[in-house]
């Protein structure tokens, strides 16, 4: 019987954990899946399979592999951040592959980190995906009420990429509709572009400020801070 | 023509007056001789000369009308007649009889207030003559009868004064039956033909004379008169004595209603807004001040003025250069010009007060069935009723590529001028489809698109249009999303007889269902269990949904995508992408990602259609095939050859009537095996025998020519020749 490993590659180039190149290194094949993020330049001596996002859906090209080798997959972020590879890992597991999970940096930790807020004061984090026929979900407006007093981080649709300001401008649209008073104009919000690496971008004003900063290229994220510490309010001042 | 133009001057002036207003229509089993009648009736109010009239068929002014003789499009006329020193404004609507062409008769039918049902003296009450009368009292159109073709009574079948008095009675009383059956409770009575009153006239339309009661007393003559002027021949005497027109449009006059008075019970039935509006007491007043509503009936394409919208004003005064509101478009466009028909001829006019049919250039957004307002928000009128959809389709390519968007554009306009006619681009394969309701519907159509548009084309053979359905109940399929996080939980039956016929019917609106709560009554009524009743998302097609979930978070910003999916599903059915009647889909539980972003169309979507799919196929499903009733009239000598002839076409006999020398064979047939028949009958009868058929609807295909139909549509789509199985949707 073989085994899957799960490598977390973290948020940029550069972020892989040590204990993760010499996991990689070990394995018979190396699988990598790069959906949300740039090109990693991970230097492991063997060749990588690039998956596709419908690969990982689809599992059994994984799954069929690591029941007869040692079997690593390269994934953005923390491996367990994101459900889909829960759902690979309960398959592996239920057919008695052994699993093992490499930790990374992911999205989570990094935009609290950046930003100087406290991590256990977030509440749940919620996305934005684009609007369209049919489709306008409003359940993220009001998640971000229900955490009331804590912090929320906000992701943002990826297909295709989606800035702080188109998502600004939907919170905004939404308030307007429903005024609940959440997502106001004058409501203090912070912007994260392209955490993590050399030209991240961080930004803290009112809605409307943000609304009009150009932040540069995707991936962005945002953060509706709940009530701050007076450390924490300190330091987003920096970033006004 | 200086009767003419002085004609013109006196209807401009009885347009302002209702109450010497008749909008009437002419309807009949084919060939029971309107067209000729309306002739007769047009000759005697001198738009042609009455010896024209008759042989020249001047409302048939289609060119593809007169060589076939039989009436495709229901022109309209407007003309003068003098009735008891008082002139009368009459338009007149010619409708088609070949039930292939039955649209027409229902938007004919939406912009008359009375209507002359024709029957043949010879063949007497026919089933199509049932089907019309239906349609008029359907849509509170007030019926009188007259008997044509009394003369072949006399001359070819010789039969005594007696016989002929017993099958007028035969006749009436056989219409005043059917009125009794259809018509609103309120006129079972009052709509009875009577003889003596003048309701009933008789005559010959083609010989130009005609008779009634009243008529008899003022010119003396008496029924056995008629019948020795026919037997010595002597038509023409009789016609001058006894004038068709004068016979016919002093029972127009005197027995059909004015449109002031229609409006009065039919607005109620045709719009179904607040009577109380502003709007809603112009129309039931016949009110010229009032705010402007009109329905368009009908679109003409001009090779000159373009498109042309025709319609009846129910309220305020349609006026050139006006800024109108196409309510059902929800688009404003302002009118070039306005005016009414003359038979072919159109006439430019400033005004347009209710109570009349108007036409209007340059209203691009408008189709057959839209309601014009001069208010935005109007409630618009009640849809009007199909009686089938489309069952056979041609693919057709124009003979050389460059001519492609002149096709696209010809084939739009085809469809705007005949809404029982549907087009479509086949996404897959990129053909060009065009489907109507019978072969003879499709020539003339095809015709239209070589003669009128001047587009060169090759077309398929014809394709018979299947649809897809369910016969038992499905056990509970799970649906997951690719994504893994989604899963909906689908079952399906077939939708209750009572419910898919009233939805058929329009009786039960397709889309959203606003207030499933209040509306649920609608659908207990027809035979639908409460619980489903009360959550009921969607009619469509003739498929319902039902939500029978009980608060599942999330649900409410996912059922849009749900009902798309739904929608996808019922267009293209799991056996072989056609679509689906029929069923009911019933939304048992669903487990849904909290976060939107991982149950967006991209998840949902297939979730949902492919648990759809996988509970059809699990519920023994079924391919639904087009039937058409044939009345094949003939001559007994003949009984064999057509029986036989019919049951080489899998068809099954439902009755064979003899009524003096013609025999009635009535017979249901699959559309699929009524290719060719217009020759193969002639060839089975030496060309005695007159024939019509109508579309009933589709009925369950027989299971040992499932498998065969079911590849030869897969193949010609494109798809793999077997059909999937539940297994296919399982998701693992």
């Amino acid at each position: 019987m073989g085994e899957l490993v799960f490598i977390g590659l973290g948020i940029d180039e550069g972020y892989i954990t040590l204990k993760g190149i010499e996991e990689a290194k070990k394995c018979d094949r190396v699988f990598a899946e790069f959906y949300t993020s740039k090109k990693f330049d991970v230097n492991l001596d063997k060749e990588i399979e690039i998956l596709c996002r419908e690969d990982i859906e689809n599992e059994e090209k994984i799954i069929e592999a690591a029941k007869k080798e040692r079997v690593a997959l390269l994934v953005a972020g923390d491996p367990m951040a994101a459900t889909t590879h829960l759902q690979l890992r309960l398959e592996a597991m239920k057919k008695g592959i052994e699993v093992k999970v490499i930790c990374g940096v992911s999205i989570f930790s990094a935009v609290p980190s950046l930003l100087g807020l406290e991590h256990y004061k977030f509440g749940r984090t919620v996305s934005i995906p684009w609007p369209r026929e049919n489709f306008f979900p409003k359940s993220y407006y009001f998640e971000i009420g229900e955490n009331g007093s804590l912090h929320t981080l906000v992701l943002l649709d990826t297909e295709p990429p989606m800035t702080a300001n188109d998502a600004i401008k939907i919170l905004l649209s939404i308030e307007k509709e429903e005024r609940k008073g959440i997502f106001t104009e004058e409501r203090l919000i912070c912007a994260v572009a392209r955490a993590g690496s050399d030209d991240c971008f961080i930004k803290c004003g009112r809605a409307k400020e943000l609304e009009a900063i150009d932040f540069g290229k995707t991936p962005h994220a945002l953060v509706v801070p709940g009530k701050l510490h007076f450390m924490e309010e300190e330091i987003l001042n920096f970033f006004r | 023509m200086a009767k003419r133009e002085e004609m013109v001057k006196k209807a401009f002036t009885l347009m302002d007056k209702p109450e010497r207003i008749r909008n009437i229509g002419t309807a009949a089993h084919i060939d029971h001789g309107k067209t000729t009648l309306s002739d007769a009736l047009i000759a005697g109010a001198g738009i042609i000369s009455e010896k024209m009239a008759g042989k020249q068929l001047f409302m048939d002014f289609d060119e593809q009308e007169q060589a076939r003789g039989i009436t495709i499009n229901s022109a309209n006329v407007s003309m003068v007649y003098n009735y008891g020193n008082k002139d009368y404004l009459i338009n007149l609507i010619d409708t088609p009889g070949h039930v292939d062409f039955g649209g027409e008769v229902t938007r004919a039918m939406r912009a008359i207030d009375g209507v002359i049902i024709v029957d043949d003296a010879v063949e007497g009450v026919m089933p199509q003559t049932e089907t019309v009368i239906r349609q008029a009292l359907r849509e509170n159109v007030k019926p009188v009868l007259f008997i044509n073709k009394v003369d072949r009574l006399i001359n070819e079948l010789k039969i005594s004064p007696e016989e002929m008095q017993r099958r007028f009675a035969k006749i009436i009383r056989e219409v005043n039956e059917l009125i009794k059956k259809f018509a609103p409770d309120e006129f079972k009575n009052e709509w009875q033909l009577r003889v003596e009153d003048g309701s009933v006239a008789f005559g010959s339309a083609f010989q130009h004379w005609a008779i009634s009661v009243p008529r008899m007393k003022e010119t003396n003559i008496t029924f056995k008169d008629i019948y020795d002027y026919c037997s010595a021949g002597r038509h023409d005497e009789l016609a001058k004595k006894s004038p068709a027109y004068t016979t016919v449009l002093n029972m127009v006059a005197e027995h059909l209603p004015n449109p002031k008075e229609a409006q009065r019970y039919r607005i109620p039935k045709i719009w179904h807004g607040d009577l109380e509006s502003e709007a809603g007491r112009a129309m039931l007043q016949c009110d010229p001040d009032g705010p402007l509503t009109m329905m368009i009936t009908k679109i003409i394409i001009d090779p000159h003025a373009g498109e042309i919208a025709v319609g009846r004003v129910y309220s305020g005064t349609l006026r050139r250069g006006e800024i109108l509101y196409a309510v059902d478009k929800k688009a404003t466009e302002k009118s070039q010009q306005i005016g009414v028909f003359m038979g072919p001829d159109y006439e430019s006019v400033e005004y347009i007060p209710t109570g009349n049919i108007g036409a209007i250039s340059g209203l691009k957004v408008a189709a057959a069935g839209s309601t014009i307002s001069s208010l935005e928000g109007l409630h618009p009128f009640e849809r009007l009723v199909h009686i089938s959809d489309p069952v056979v389709t041609l693919a057709i390519e124009p003979k050389s590529t460059k001519d492609l968007p002149r096709l696209v554009e010809a084939m739009r306009e085809i469809a705007k001028e005949d809404p029982s006619c549907a087009v479509e681009i086949n996404q897959e394969t990129g053909e060009y489809l065009l489907s109507g309701m019978g072969e003879l519907h499709l020539e003339i159509l095809t015709y239209r698109i070589i003669h009128d548009k001047k587009v060169d084309i090759d077309t398929s053979q014809p394709i018979v249009v299947y649809k897809e359905s369910v016969s038992k109940k499905s056990p509970v399929f799970e649906g997951k999303s690719p994504n893994k996080h989604n899963r909906v939980y689908v079952e399906v039956e077939p939708l209750e007889e009572g419910v898919f016929e009233a939805i058929k019917g329009n009786e039960i609106s397709e889309g959203r269902v606003k207030n499933p709560k209040q509306n649920a009554h609608f659908f207990i009524e027809k035979g639908m269990d409460s619980e489903d009743a009360r959550n009921i998302v969607d009619v469509y097609n003739q498929n319902v949904l039902i939500d029978a979930t009980k608060g599942i978070q999330y649900l409410n910003e996912t059922m849009e995508l749900l009902v798309e999916a739904f929608h996808e599903a019922m267009d293209r059915g799991p056996l072989a992408n056609e679509r689906v009647i029929g069923v009911k889909v019933r939304l048992m539980d669903a487990k849904l990602h909290e976060d939107a972003i991982h149950r967006g169309p991209a998840q949902m979507i297939p979730c949902m259609r492919s648990a759809v799919y996988g509970a059809m196929l699990s519920a023994e499903p079924v391919i639904m095939e087009p039937k058409q009733r044939v009345y094949i009239n003939i001559p007994i000598e003949y009984l064999g050859n057509v029986t036989s002839e019919m049951q080489q076409r899998r068809a099954f006999i439902e009755g064979i009537n003899q009524e003096g020398e013609v025999t009635t064979v009535v017979a249901k047939a699959p559309v699929a095996e009524m290719f060719g028949f217009a020759g193969a009958i002639r060839g089975a009868t030496t060309g005695r025998a007159i024939w019509s058929s109508e579309v009933i609807g589709f009925e369950r295909l027989p299971r040992e020519l499932h498998d065969r139909v079911i590849k030869s549509i897969r193949e010609r789509k494109g798809l793999k020749p077997e059909p999937p199985t539940a297994r296919d949707f399982l998701a693992d």
